[in-house]
């Protein structure tokens, strides 16, 4: 997907005057939040859990090529290829090729984030294939020819008259506004396409390195649909999402529907092992997972490393007061949110998205939630770090930092600007002693009036009450 | 050249040489050394938590009564009389005779009602284990509108991870899937939705194990 993450500023100015967006936004409000609270409370060991997440991620990551290859070893055992692709430009290329060797016209996907990574929709229909996505939110979006804005609910951003809108101007049927009509008539559409399509595409919750197994976690069924009916299976995850163990397996499935949608489990779980069997009548004859890396080795080793861990659960953006007011397009890549916010500069660059770790208020709320307790607003301090030391900070920044550093380091003139400063803030004030315009700065007072200093400087008190008792 | 799997896994431990291996003293594996609950308790709770997540389950005093039992239950939904069922089932519900008319092979697009078996179910989830084979074809509790799973008492296990010791005394299936109430989305407007891709209702008959 070609990013736009580096024109953060603009997008999310456009999302804060998008009346519909704000209004669909308000209505997402906490109620995953609020639903992830309650089946929490289910779970009498926690916080004990969260460490066991963070310590199995972490061991999978320490030792990332072992467990790559234990995996590979087994999945091969069972029968599926294994390719690697280091970029994801190679993903769409093998994706393909795989196409092209099986005869491949119609194509349908169930969820993947990796794919909109590489963009391969594109690349695939750009090679004249017919591609259909399967899950209902993304299936919405591949009409509404727009990105995801939310891991687990990509478009969440929509409401039932836009999706009414969509449906009855891509499907030639009567416009229906209740939303059980419209799953209902996405099943219909879409059912025929599972049917007669020769290749299903996938993503990956987890590898299981001890049997080589793919998992995939689902509510609609679709992921299953794909793996069941058309003759290839692809699967494509990255890299990091190798699990050691099936116990492991069991411990993160705990915690990643409730951290998602306050589910004590999702309706599917499904383990793919490999094509069918000789003896089955049904299910893909052939297998194949891709190994993307697609800068994630490059994470590895270094300060934000934790970010790996990512189980992808959408609990960060969900409770993140800048995600709820911009949503998940602004952040311009494929992750929105906190997450996104480490992730996208990570793969891409930092300088391909300097603002994405400016977008947070650190207020904390993501690494209370995180399941693998990623330290979310430390990795934004070390991106925010890193940005300083590469220079990629706008030159009004830099400027305003070096005069104030100079400033602290001189007194006297400090004391003598700050009084300036007071005196020209007040004459900027109205009546009610609130400062409405600020040159410069409008941005920031666009949504909010300062408050003009009253009466003296700490520094001036200090000295006078000094003076007194000395 | 260098192949793409070589450059990841030397670029892999370029990376990871040096670094700092992470402080072990958290098992990884919670060790719970709770000792099995009995029938009833796992029942009780099965039965809860199933039903909480939108399975309907009736219990069924015996495996004989199964049949007879599910051809009312068609009836009484207005359900044609006719399933598709895994062939593993062939030999039990072909012997006996009701107005059932059944049909033991992966099922076709036209098909209403699906009747498997299954694994094992866990009573902690509500979750029913199924393995697909030649036997116990995937697409009978995927493409039906309706699905019945017949599941044994013996085969209640407390939770995920004793389903994996379960699963272990068989050779691996292809796929092996986790079956937690009928299929749903919540993707327009976080509306939660009851029936998706896959079926919209799904029925528990539990039998006990009295012949
Ligand atoms: S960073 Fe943590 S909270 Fe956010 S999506 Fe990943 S696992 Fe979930």
């Amino acid at each position: 997907m070609h990013s736009k993450a580096d024109h953060f500023k603009e997008n999310s100015r456009r999302q804060l005057g998008d009346a519909t967006l704000q209004q669909n936004m308000r209505r997402f409000g906490g109620r995953f939040a609020q639903a992830r609270a309650v089946a929490m409370e289910e779970l009498p060991d926690l916080e004990a859990l969260r460490d066991q997440a963070a310590a199995i991620r972490d061991r999978s990551l320490y030792q990332l090529d072992e467990w790559l290859l234990r995996f590979e070893a087994q999945a091969k055992n069972a029968g599926i290829t294994v390719h690697w692709a280091a970029t994801g430009a190679e993903v769409n290329r093998i994706v393909l090729e795989i196409a092209q060797a099986a005869d491949v016209r119609k194509v349908v996907k169930s969820k993947s984030m990796v794919s909109e990574e590489t963009g391969l929709n594109e690349a695939l229909i750009g090679a004249g294939l017919h591609v259909v996505e399967t899950d209902l939110g993304e299936y919405i979006l591949q009409l509404a020819e727009e990105p995801p804005s939310h891991l687990i609910a990509p478009a969440l951003h929509k409401n039932v008259e836009e999706v009414a809108d969509l449906f009855a101007a891509h499907h030639h049927t009567p416009r229906q506004t209740d939303i059980p009509s419209l799953c209902r008539e996405a099943r219909v559409q879409l059912r025929p396409h599972f049917l007669d399509a020769d290749m299903g595409i996938t993503g990956g919750n987890f590898l299981i390195a001890e049997t080589g197994s793919v998992v995939l976690v689902t509510n609609e069924g679709n992921g299953r649909m794909v793996t069941t009916l058309p003759r290839v299976h692809v699967a494509i995850t990255g890299i990091e999402k190798v699990l050691p163990t099936l116990d492991d397996l069991t411990t993160l499935l705990k915690l990643l529907p409730r951290s998602a949608t306050g589910q004590s489990i999702t309706n599917y779980v499904s383990l793919l092992t490999g094509p069918r069997h000789d003896d089955e009548r049904e299910g893909p004859s052939q297998s194949h997972i891709i190994l993307v890396d697609g800068g994630r080795s490059e994470v590895l080793g270094t300060a934000l490393q934790p970010a790996l861990r990512c189980i992808r659960c959408g609990a960060c953006m969900n409770h993140c007061p800048v995600y709820q007011n911009i949503g998940g397009q602004a952040y311009g890549w494929v992750y929105p949110g906190p997450i996104g916010a480490i992730l996208t500069p990570a793969y891409l660059g930092l300088d391909q998205a300097r603002d994405l770790p400016q977008a947070a208020t650190l207020c904390g709320a993501c690494e209370v939630v995180c399941p693998v307790r990623i330290p979310l607003p430390a990795l934004m301090r070390e991106l925010r770090q890193q940005s300083v030391q590469q220079g990629l900070r706008p030159w009004r920044e830099r400027l305003g930092v070096r005069l104030w550093h100079w400033l602290a380091l001189h007194p006297r003139s400090y004391r003598w600007f700050s009084r300036v400063l007071i005196w020209g803030l007040s004459k900027m004030a109205n009546a009610q002693g609130m400062v409405t315009r600020l040159p410069g700065l409008d941005g920031w007072t666009q949504g909010r009036d300062m408050p003009a200093p009253q009466g003296a400087s700490f520094h001036s008190l200090y000295r006078k009450t000094s003076r007194k008792t000395s | 050249m260098i192949s793409s799997r070589d450059l990841i896994l030397q670029r892999i431990r370029a990376r990871l040489h040096g670094a700092v291996i992470h402080d072990d003293t958290i098992d990884p594996q919670p060790t719970s050394v709770l000792p099995a609950p009995s029938l009833e308790v796992l029942r009780q709770r099965f039965m809860d938590k199933a039903s909480a997540l939108g399975s309907m389950v009736h219990l069924v005093p015996t495996r004989d009564a199964v049949p007879t039992i599910l051809e009312n239950l068609l009836q009484e939904l207005e359900l044609p009389l006719q399933a598709v069922c895994w062939p593993a089932l062939a030999p039990w519900l072909d012997q006996h005779h009701t107005r059932l008319n059944l049909f033991f092979r992966p099922a076709e697009p036209a098909d209403a009602v699906g009747v498997t078996g299954c694994h094992c179910a866990i009573a902690d989830t509500g979750t029913l284990v199924l393995r697909t084979s030649a036997l116990t074809p995937g697409s009978v509790s995927l493409l039906p509108e309706t699905h019945v799973a017949l599941v044994s008492e013996e085969d209640l296990v407390s939770d995920m991870k004793a389903s994996w010791r379960h699963l272990a005394r068989e050779p691996w299936a292809r796929s092996v899937n986790f079956v937690s109430g009928p299929s749903r989305t919540a993707d327009i407007e976080q509306t939660v939705v009851i029936g998706a891709h896959g079926p919209a209702r799904v029925i528990i008959l539990l039998y006990g194990s009295a012949p």
